[in-house]
């Protein structure tokens, strides 16, 4: 028996169809952990990674390329080319955080009719750098960015290949002091 | 008659630049155009991620240097300039919710609100006088798809801004 689609064009059945299919597209590309079907393509070494705080003219979640140059770590956009000389760096930490994508979400609520809005529930598993640092006057500075986390790993290792102070969430140093270790708040605060 | 203007005007604008040449503004306080900014502490028992806390001072660096008359925002660990009054900004944070970004989109009136509280405090630099304290917050209740949570450490940066900027650039 042959199976015409023609006869079904317009049909309930096939607006039905269409309609589930894109309603599962976004949730089926998110989800699924294969690079070649998931929206998110792996990015080869430290590219794209996500501007949160510390480098000059650049926005919040901009994004941003870092490489490791002889002289220091190296904060590259377009327009923003951002150097931190390895000498200066006091400590760098590595942390486990999640990430929201709210332009996805946005995009699979409109192709959706608003149900695609529950893509806002799924985190996305990123690790954050805290680059702290001093300037060239002795003052304590800091840069923020985040990255995918197979990015996270080669980033440890290419550290690690420099013998750069990377840190442990668990030992961090006095010029980031651990949450809840402060003392009493007037104490603290004073000059 | 139009001499008179003129001689009068020319007074009046002489007044006007001696009193802002001083280094005191009406109410008497030194005029600060150099503010350093310490990196806030964490009170005990808070669990402010420590991404947050660099984000806060870079933040409140930024947001500083916004002010109108200010010639420079230090750094702390930086040299003083000699000379010139400065302006040190320290605080504590007291708070923090961390809050949930589903929640105040999908659900909204309030919850998932991410909350940072502070004690601010500022001083004079070289006589270490106290000037100005006060309680801020930086939140986020709403926003596009119920908002950044990192929003709060910009809200609070702003809000020290706006307290500095009264108290000491008016």
């Amino acid at each position: 028996m042959r199976f015409r689609f023609d006869r079904l064009s317009g049909s309930l059945v096939r607006r039905a169809t269409a309609r589930f299919l894109r309603i599962a597209a976004p949730f089926v590309l998110t989800y699924f952990p294969h690079p070649a079907f998931s929206i998110e393509s792996a990015q080869p070494g430290l590219e794209k990674l996500f501007h949160l705080a510390g480098i000059p003219g650049l926005r919040r979640d901009e994004r941003v390329n870092l490489s490791l140059t002889p002289d220091g770590l190296l904060f590259e956009t377009k327009k923003v080319h951002y150097q931190v000389p390895y000498v200066q760096i006091h400590q760098i930490l590595v942390l486990q955080a999640d990430r929201r994508y709210e332009g996805r979400t946005y995009a699979a609520a409109v192709a959706t009719y608003g149900i695609g809005s529950l893509l806002i529930l799924k985190k996305h598993h990123v690790d954050t750098v805290v680059l702290d640092y001093v300037n060239e006057r002795g003052g304590k500075m800091g840069i923020v960015v985040q990255m995918e986390v197979s990015q996270g790993e080669h980033f440890k290792d290419l550290l690690k290949g420099r013998n750069l102070p990377l840190v442990e969430p668990g030992e961090i140093s006095e010029a980031l002091p651990k949450p809840g270790t402060g003392t009493d708040v007037t104490d603290r605060s004073k000059p | 008659m139009r001499s008179a203007f003129f001689s009068i005007a020319v007074i009046a604008s002489a007044l006007v630049l001696t009193t802002s040449a001083t280094a005191e503004n009406k109410s008497g306080q030194k005029k600060y155009q150099y503010l350093q900014v310490n990196r806030f502490e964490i009170q005990q028992g808070v669990d402010l991620p420590p991404d947050y806390q660099l984000t806060i001072d870079e933040d409140l660096n930024k947001e500083l240097a916004k002010i109108k008359g200010m010639k420079q925002v230090l750094r702390e660990g930086e040299t003083l300039p000699e000379g010139q009054p400065v302006l040190l900004v320290t605080g504590t944070v007291t708070r923090y919710k961390k809050g949930n970004q589903a929640a105040r989109y999908l659900v909204g009136f309030g919850a998932g609100a991410t909350v940072i509280d502070a004690h601010i405090r500022c001083y004079d630099a070289t006589t270490k006088e106290l000037l100005l304290e006060r309680d801020v917050d930086g939140k986020v209740i709403m926003g596009l798809m119920g908002g950044k949570s990192e929003g709060a450490n910009n809200g609070l940066a702003k809000e020290v801004a706006k307290h500095v900027k009264e108290k000491f650039f008016k």
